[in-house]
């Protein structure tokens, strides 16, 4: 297991530095360029999430992202010192909730917020969250090789 | 934000210059679109040709910029590269958004609808 370990502050120009990063071991990693953008794009969804709505949108607290590499999956953990995420976050999170899912018939209908967690729960393989000694931490996993 | 504005077929098309459309350039992209939308320009094609990568928040922009040009008007986009195709895919956007292959055939399919908007006879004519 290789690991590499990202801190950002909680400044929502700073995600693009770790997304970027993750983008690029993805590709390290052996994953082509179609899903290494997917996981980006999940890590730019799960950062913003933890600035935002952990930190209220406020600069000056800590984010680390922790990349690891086995022979069989790439995960990455996301930590933050913020307010936990609430149940229903957690189950949007872990379960789906499916607000991609309708074709709508009305513009004006289409929710503008809220797939942030849809993202991540369809881009990754596994999704994890546990509040840990006053910490968020978020577990994001991807297989190397298809299943 | 800045937007590089040339006019297609008398269709209005702006080129958006930002490689990622994500959370700490919402703000302005939204803002510079809807001013678009509110002085009358009521068609626009948005070129995503420079657009490397969007997020859920840039997604949330465009869908805010087509409701404030409302159902008297279009926003139409063109030349998404494979990443923001995927991201669009992913969240079934693809389906409220027209996308075209490039700033051309975008212009070309707003310039045919709203000439045959023109054509079409008021209610009241007979």
């Amino acid at each position: 297991m290789k690991n590499l370990i990202l801190e950002i502050d909680s400044n929502l120009g700073d995600v693009s530095l770790a997304a970027v990063a993750a983008h690029a071991i993805c590709l390290h990693a052996g994953l082509d360029q179609y899903h290494a953008s997917l996981a980006e794009l999940s890590i730019v969804e799960a950062l913003t999430n933890s600035i935002q709505h952990a930190y209220q949108g406020k600069s000056g607290h800590r984010v680390i992202l922790v990349i690891s590499v086995s022979d069989e999956d790439i995960s990455f953990d996301l930590y933050d010192s913020g307010t936990p995420m609430s149940s229903e976050q957690i189950e949007k999170l872990v379960q789906g909730h499916g607000i991609v899912e309708p074709e709508y018939s009305d513009n004006t209908v289409i929710p503008e917020n809220g797939r942030g967690l849809e993202i991540i729960h369809r881009t990754m393989d596994k999704v994890a969250y546990q509040r840990e000694s006053e910490q968020n931490h978020l577990m994001l996993t991807l297989r190397r090789a298809p299943a | 934000m800045k937007f590089e504005e040339t006019l297609v077929q008398d269709v209005l098309v702006l080129r958006v210059h930002e490689g990622r459309i994500v959370a700490d350039v919402v703000p302005r992209f939204k803002e510079s679109l809807i001013a678009y939308a509110k002085s009358g320009k009521s068609s626009i094609v948005l070129d995503l040709s420079d657009v490397t990568f969007i997020d859920s928040s840039g997604l949330g922009a465009l869908i805010g910029s087509l409701k404030a040009i409302g159902s008297g008007g279009e926003l139409v986009l063109c030349s998404a590269r494979d990443g923001v195709m995927s991201m669009f895919k992913l969240t079934r956007m693809d389906k409220v958004f027209q996308i075209y292959a490039n700033p051309e055939s975008a212009a070309a399919a707003l310039s045919t609808r709203n000439g045959a908007d023109r054509e079409k006879p008021h209610s009241g004519d007979r």
